[in-house]
């Protein structure tokens, strides 16, 4: 069978082979890594959809594929096909800027960290610039000890590769830099952001529906199941889970809400979803990722904040699986340790909704008659007015909102 | 109100006359400080002008006057402690971290203990181990104290006088190594430093180098030296270690992308381990190398001149230091 | 332990007769009527309070430990008599009657031991840190001598104010033997401050006895090496410590300079809530308990025609009755906001 490349975000149209992290004729697992992509956002890893053995990469580390392009050919797989049968076929990739016989002696791990995938030693510094300047820090040898990258590599590099060599070092411009400013590219993360929210505010005719709920069910669950399922499952929830766990439930009460609007051959389609998967707004320093959480329905606290904890780790290390990417009606974008009370978030594209919660904070409340302080904090919900009504997304917030209020919650 | 060129002894001379003569709730208490001056003349003409009810010699007991001071701050005084040698911290160590430190959080901020103790320490004048010391590690972890280390005449000044107005209890290291060192102080105006934040002494784009006391002249000296083989060092006076701030030496690091912190202490416990962490965490991704540092090593201080000289970070050994991370 | 048994006995045998040895200008001031009558309901509040602790540590309410001071009462209370509401006290872990003898709420300081946002330190101290600056009680110290110097501080300050105020320290026989003692003793005569150095001698540092530790027992010897006025009484008879107390306090405010009162007393608990004190030989036990100071002033105002036995039941059921109460309000204060600004607590 084919071995294609998937669609990983509504704006990715290609993808780069980055890496192949297996070798033709080695069986892979089901879910195990397979190849390295890079797209518009991010590096992703994209994983074995069986048990296959790898036949023939078609496409090599640097090429550009479309999307639904042949990466490689896979088969069934068979216990007898050895890892070692067959090296790989792979071109070499001779560094840019060769190092001196003196640089290798010093730095050994610098030349093969591509082929083996150790890993490449490299200065923090020089790490985010080359995310900046897309240079491959695999292919770079370090003049730093053992091998290590420093920022002079990868200007030297960017230099090399015929882009002009940043004025200044890694400085913010802040109040007190020269009047003369420095003009240079965004990130690509920088630049996906850039055109998904812009995709979203071209297409997506949307509007927001805004309720403050009261958070004490929540702190108080907390502080009953959290150190129980800390135990049971090494994870302790955050209110980010119990969040996902109520949007769950009330999705699986009100299911409409998890319908999609698509478009098959120039015509609108609705898709109607079988599981809840809910994507999970994760912010990074360069801009955002929206890691999808799978199947929440039915699920415990515990199970929800290990696949929350995974999910989050695997953006911040920059290893996105396919899984991650994949299609959700809805998302959710806590700001609660911020300092806005409320805000509005912008529809994924591809996706129905968006819930935004903003900073818990104490406010003063009439219940029975009565005057009382509570704590609490606003959820706002920004629909796709083109799927969801007024009617229907305020009777989804207020159930949600019961759903926080009130729980009951399912610990493990 | 006039700017001088005056030494770092005259500076605290001059701050300590000129707070005593505003508030007649301060007062000064030590070893031979009275009509003797001190053993540093560092309070030279305050028996004189304040008498003895104010200026008060003590007998040798650091626990004694120390705890004292504490008393005094909680009845509505305002004391200074002089200590003749920072070592001698180590005799009054319980009253400072259990009891000066922990008095107002323990009374659930009912008190307030405004009193300053002045320690006088430092290498480089062949007192041996037990009087060499300046001792800030010894005190660093403890919440509840503020601690600053003035470097010239002009923090000297500006640092005594906020910190005898201040409510808190603030301890001063000061360096017996600068004593007649000297530099311009605008005395008699109200030139208060703030008791936190650091200052940037000379700017640079290469390398950042951050030094307390009597380090910040030989980071100055090693600038010099870096100066010359073409790498711009900025040079940071930390200043004040507790509450510590170090969002200007962060700020300096995304510029220069190198740290090397220099202290008259040994590594380990010592700030430079604090501002590295603090550092790390506040700018990681603009570290082009580790961040070093450079101090006594783990020995106590020899006496022999040439052994003595050769345990103390010099403008080229800081310079060294600079050279291996550039 | 030849030795020790002889000192153990000797010493309660002893202590009724050192009364008012020493070198005092003039007797105390008289005590009236209505003045007994509030040593005896001083005490009284004291012990119930004390008891309550007890009970409240049974019921799990006091946590980490707490040092009682049932036996002492008379100390506390025949010490603070004397003071104006301006002078300084401090004291030591063992501090609960030295603050209650001042007028300490008893509901604040229950909730201070509960650790409730309602006790006097705000929960931050805990039993060991009773303080109310208001009342002049400056501090109660965890470290063995260590409110000795600050004691001389605020005397000190008493001399420089000029306006006749007395510092007062509390402290044990343990504490005679560390350096903080030495110092402050020596300052505060030097100086000539009107410090009260009033040592609660009760034979036991922690767990062990002082002739074990100390070269002699009677530790008002220790004043002599500093030239101190001092003076021993029986720390079990409110009105010989108060009859101690009183000329030393009213000397220092004359600018007579410090005295030494070491008071022979007994604690009727170990050390702390954990200790059963088994180290103490019955019969010294014995024989302090028979010393009690509410039983030995219970009888001297029965002789005064002051009191009936009826009358002083009453009096302390009173005082159980108040103690439990305040131990039930201060139980059921709420625990301290664990996201209050505690920076502003460590720093003006």
């Amino acid at each position: 069978m084919d071995f294609l490349v998937p669609k990983l975000s509504a704006t990715m149209e290609s993808a780069t082979v980055l890496r192949w992290l297996k070798q033709p004729g080695q069986s892979v697992r089901m879910g195990e890594a397979l190849v390295e992509l890079e797209t518009d956002k991010a590096a992703i890893e994209v994983e074995a959809p069986a048990d296959v053995t790898l036949a023939a990469i078609v496409a090599p580390e640097g090429t550009k594929l479309p999307i639904g392009g042949t990466l490689a050919r896979l088969e069934p797989a068979s216990g007898a096909v050895l890892a070692a049968s067959a090296p790989a076929a792979k071109p070499a990739t001779p560094s840019k800027s060769a190092p001196t016989p003196a640089a290798q002696r010093a730095a050994p791990a610098a030349a093969p960290a591509a082929q083996t995938g150790a890993r490449q030693l490299a200065s923090p510094l020089a790490r985010r610039l080359a995310g900046t300047h897309g240079i491959d820090l695999a292919r770079l040898s370090g003049s730093g000890p053992r091998g290590r990258v420093r920022k002079r590599d990868v200007l030297a590099a960017v230099e090399a590769r015929g882009g002009t060599r940043p004025a200044a070092p890694a400085a913010p411009v802040t109040a007190r830099a020269p009047a003369s400013a420095i003009v240079e590219g965004f990130s690509a993360m920088r630049l996906g952001v850039a055109e998904t929210v812009a995709l979203s505010r071209r297409t997506i005719p949307s509007f927001s529906l805004d309720r403050w709920v009261e958070t004490g069910a929540i702190e108080h669950a907390r502080i009953a199941f959290g150190p129980g399922i800390e135990r049971a499952s090494g994870v302790r929830p955050t209110v980010t889970d119990y969040l996902l766990q109520a949007m769950a439930d009330s999705l699986r009460a009100q299911p409409a809400m998890l319908d999609l609007w698509t478009e098959v051959e120039g015509r609108p389609r609705r898709v109607s979803p079988a599981t809840i998967d809910i994507g999970l707004v994760v912010a990074l320093e360069e801009g955002m990722m929206i890691p999808v959480l799978r199947d929440l329905g039915g699920k415990s606290l515990g199970e929800i904040a290990r696949l929350r904890r995974d999910a989050v780790q695997r953006v911040r290390a920059g290893r996105l699986l396919a899984s991650d990417s994949a299609p959700a009606s809805i998302a959710l974008s806590n700001l609660g340790r911020g300092g806005a009370d409320r805000f509005d978030a912008i529809i994924n594209p591809g996706q129905a909704s968006i819930l935004a919660v903003g900073r818990e904070h104490e406010r003063v409340i009439a219940r029975g008659g009565a005057i009382l302080v509570a704590k609490g904090f606003h959820i706002t919900l920004s629909v796709d007015h083109r799927l969801i009504d007024g009617v229907r997304g305020a009777a989804f917030l207020g159930a949600l909102a019961e759903r926080i209020e009130f729980g009951p919650w399912t610990a493990e | 109100m006039a700017v001088q060129e005056i030494t770092y002894r005259e500076a605290i001379v001059a701050a300590l006359t000129e707070e005593m003569r505003r508030d007649p709730k301060t007062l000064i208490m030590g070893e031979d400080i009275g009509p003797s001056g001190g053993p540093f003349k560092t309070c030279q003409g305050l028996y004189e002008e304040f008498g003895a009810a104010r200026v008060r010699d003590t007998p040798i007991a650091e626990t004694g006057f120390v705890g004292a001071a504490l008393g005094l701050a909680l009845t509505g005084y305002r004391p200074i402690a002089e200590i003749m040698f920072s070592d001698f911290l180590g005799v009054c160590f319980d009253q400072i971290v259990n009891g000066i430190a922990k008095h107002r959080f323990m009374s659930g901020a009912q008190s307030t203990v405004p009193l300053v103790i002045r320690a006088i320490g430092g290498g480089g004048l062949r007192f041996g181990a037990q009087h060499s010391q300046t001792g800030e590690s010894w005190v660093l972890s403890v919440p509840g104290l503020k601690i600053v280390c003035p470097s010239s005449p002009a923090e000297a000044y500006g640092m005594l006088k906020s910190a005898i107005r201040d409510d808190n209890p603030v301890l001063i290291f000061e360096h017996k190594g600068l004593l007649s060192s000297k530099g311009e102080v605008e005395t008699g105006a109200e030139r208060l430093l703030p008791l936190t934040g650091s200052r940037v002494l000379r700017p640079g784009t290469d390398a950042t180098i951050v030094a307390s006391l009597a380090m910040v002249p030989r980071a100055l000296g090693a600038a010099d030296l870096l100066q010359a083989d073409g790498i711009a060092a900025e040079v940071i006076d930390i200043r004040a270690l507790r509450p510590m701030d170090t969002s200007a030496i962060a700020e300096s690091v995304r510029k220069t992308s190198i740290l090397v912190t220099v202290e008259e202490q040994t590594q380990v416990g010592g700030w430079g381990a604090e501002v590295v962490a603090q550092v790390t965490q506040q700018a990681f991704d603009y570290l082009d190398a580790p961040p070093a540092r450079v101090t006594l090593p783990e020995y106590p201080l020899p006496f022999s001149p040439p052994l003595e000289d050769a345990a103390l970070p010099t403008p080229e050994s800081i310079a060294a230091a600079v050279k291996a991370l550039v | 332990m030849k030795t020790a048994r002889r000192g153990a006995t000797g010493s309660a045998r002893r202590a009724p007769a050192a009364k008012a040895r020493g070198g005092i200008g003039h007797n105390a001031a008289a005590l009236s009527d209505a003045d007994r009558l509030g040593l005896f309901k001083s005490m009284a509040r004291i012990r119930e309070f004390e008891d309550q602790v007890h009970r409240s540590y049974l019921e799990g309410l006091v946590h980490g430990t707490t040092h009682l001071c049932q036996g002492q009462e008379a100390v506390s209370v025949g010490a603070a008599k004397p003071l104006r509401e301006d002078d300084f006290v401090s004291y030591t872990y063992r501090g609960h009657g030295h603050c209650l003898a001042r007028g300490m709420e008893m509901e604040n300081a229950f909730a201070e031991l509960f650790g409730r946002s309602t006790g006097v330190c705000q929960g931050l101290g805990g039993s060991m840190h009773l303080q109310d600056i208001e009342r002049g009680l400056i501090g109660s110290f965890g470290i063995v001598g260590a409110g000795m110097p600050v004691a001389v501080g605020a005397g000190l300050t008493a001399q420089l104010n000029g306006r006749g105020q007395v510092s007062m320290s509390f402290f044990g026989d343990g504490a005679c033997n560390i350096g903080a003692f030495h110092e402050s003793l020596n300052i505060a005569q030097v100086w000539k401050l009107p410090v009260l150095f009033v040592c609660e001698n009760n034979l036991y540092g922690e767990f062990t006895r002082i002739n074990h530790t100390t070269p002699f027992e009677d530790l008002v010897q220790r004043a002599a090496g500093y030239a101190m006025n001092a003076v021993a009484v029986d720390g079990n008879d409110v009105e010989a410590v108060y009859a101690a107390v009183e000329p030393a306090v009213a000397r220092a405010r004359e600018g007579g300079g410090p005295t030494f009162i070491e008071c022979k007393t007994y604690r009727h608990r170990g050390h702390s809530r954990t200790d059963p004190a088994k180290y103490r030989p019955q019969e010294e036990l014995d024989a302090w308990l028979k010393r009690d100071p509410l039983i030995l002033y219970r009888a001297r105002l029965k002789e005064l025609k002051l009191l009936t036995d009826r009358e002083a039941d009453q009096i302390s059921a009173d005082a159980r009755a108040a103690a439990q109460a305040a131990a039930q309000r201060a139980a059921a204060a709420p625990w301290p906001d664990k996201d209050q600004d505690f920076m502003a607590k460590v720093y003006v």
